[in-house]
């Protein structure tokens, strides 16, 4: 009887691995729009409406695996800065060059990670004066401050485009480093595509309205 | 889906090939059926409202007399919802995501079974168990996971009736209403306790 009971006991828990296996996939159901999520994060000490002039890279830092690959201009690149222009002038800042003293800088980079594991963003922040040299905002020999906040910690699939807002109209007031006031994250499936550079820009500026000159 | 059918398909008519040559007043059963079961407490219908339907159980019995039995159940249910794009506050910014809620449960439980008639072509019954819960749990943010899975205790009751097709060979059929104790307490849930229906058939093992 013990063997009995032992052997549909097993049978019994077969059938329930059977079942536990029908169970909807999440992703199944997600179109590649759906897949994606947009973070913004500020400096809650920033006032955004004092800030008049910004300027924007010319290129997007490639970066793999923590390192700098190199700056890149391809179609989706120039897609994307051009998309922040257009975002920014709708919100009433004005684009001049970086040797002009902006009071905002935008840095754009690619991040993608080949491995499957944990990334902490604050090791990105490690290498920040290696891939952005504030010589180019016009400040040589300073550094940075990464921000106080941090995206947390995301299991990285693919990738995702970074952007940050630097302070330089206070950077001389920061002990010799430059402000990140503001920081945006998009990642998940055609998060690289061109045809979606627009929606994932306005989606940043949507979800942040206080990012604003009212004058 | 169409697996689900499939396979509890396939199984319900493997166990009933195997159970044609038992002979009549087998004192171990397997009861095997289908369950669709909804979400009850304001915690977890927040998470997920939508009622499942994709659920299933089983459970071993052994006759101890013409109307008390005992049992080892085991159920499970796939409880999901997808919510519509949203922006989600975070400590010093927002997230803007589609949200996919998605949790399994698969409670084990020792169960009392009280028949409340001696034979007859219906039988009601009543039932009280008490065990363990294995809880998957998965939240996604757009494609991310943020995942979980732990082991917490379960009660269970259900009632329901037990109609005999065929008296000499033990075979019937199962028909009840079941409720389900599942503490959690993990983010903002609380418990995910439920309550369902479920059909199926019983058979006597040899």
């Amino acid at each position: 009887m013990k063997s009995k009971v032992l052997s549909w006991s097993v049978a019994l828990f077969a059938v329930t691995i059977v079942f536990t296996s029908c169970r909807k996939d999440p992703l199944n159901g997600l179109t590649a729009e759906e897949s994606r999520i947009y973070i913004t994060e500020k400096d809650s000490n920033t006032n955004f409406a004092s800030f008049e002039t910004y300027s924007i890279v010319d290129s997007v830092a490639v970066i793999s695996d923590n390192r700098l690959q190199g700056k890149a201009l391809t179609n989706y690149d120039a897609q994307v800065l051009a998309a922040f222009k257009a975002s920014m002038a709708h919100r009433g800042y004005m684009l001049v060059d970086a040797k002009s003293q902006p009071d905002l800088g935008i840095n754009v980079s690619r991040i993608t990670n080949t491995y499957t594991g944990v990334i902490s963003y604050r090791d990105y922040w490690g290498y920040y004066d290696s891939f952005y040299d504030p010589y180019y905002w016009g400040y040589p020999g300073y550094g940075y401050y990464p921000p106080a906040y941090s995206y947390g910690v995301y299991q990285i699939k693919e990738g995702g485009l970074s952007v940050e807002l630097l302070d330089l109209k206070n950077a001389g007031t920061n002990d010799n480093k430059i402000k990140t006031v503001w920081t945006a994250l998009a990642r998940g499936t055609g998060v690289f595509n061109a045809g979606n550079a627009n929606n994932v820009v306005g989606a940043f500026f949507e979800q942040s309205a206080y990012l604003k000159n009212n004058n | 889906m169409k697996h689900f059918f499939r396979y509890a398909g396939l199984s319900a008519c493997i166990i009933i090939i195997a159970s044609l040559n038992s002979h009549a007043q087998q004192k171990l059963q397997l009861k095997i059926g289908y369950s669709v079961n909804t979400p009850i407490g304001s915690s977890f219908k927040n998470f997920i409202s939508n009622t499942s339907f994709r659920g299933a159980n089983g459970e071993l019995v052994y006759s101890v007399n013409d109307q008390l039995s005992l049992g080892l159940g085991v159920s499970y249910n796939d409880f999901y919802q997808k919510y519509p794009r949203q922006l989600i506050d975070t400590k010093y910014g927002e997230i803007s995501a589609v949200v996919s809620n998605s949790i399994q449960v698969t409670p084990v439980v020792a169960k009392v079974n009280y028949s409340f008639v001696k034979g007859g072509s219906m039988q009601p019954y009543a039932g009280l168990g008490a065990g363990f819960n294995v809880i998957n749990y998965n939240q996604y943010r757009g494609e991310f996971p943020e995942s979980k899975t732990t082991l917490k205790p379960a009660l269970q009751a259900d009632a329901g009736i037990n109609i005999p097709l065929n008296k000499v060979r033990g075979i019937g059929l199962n028909i009840g209403a079941n409720f389900n104790y599942m503490p959690f307490n993990y983010n903002e849930i609380k418990t995910l306790n439920n309550w369902g229906i479920h059909a199926g058939f019983f058979f006597p093992l040899r």
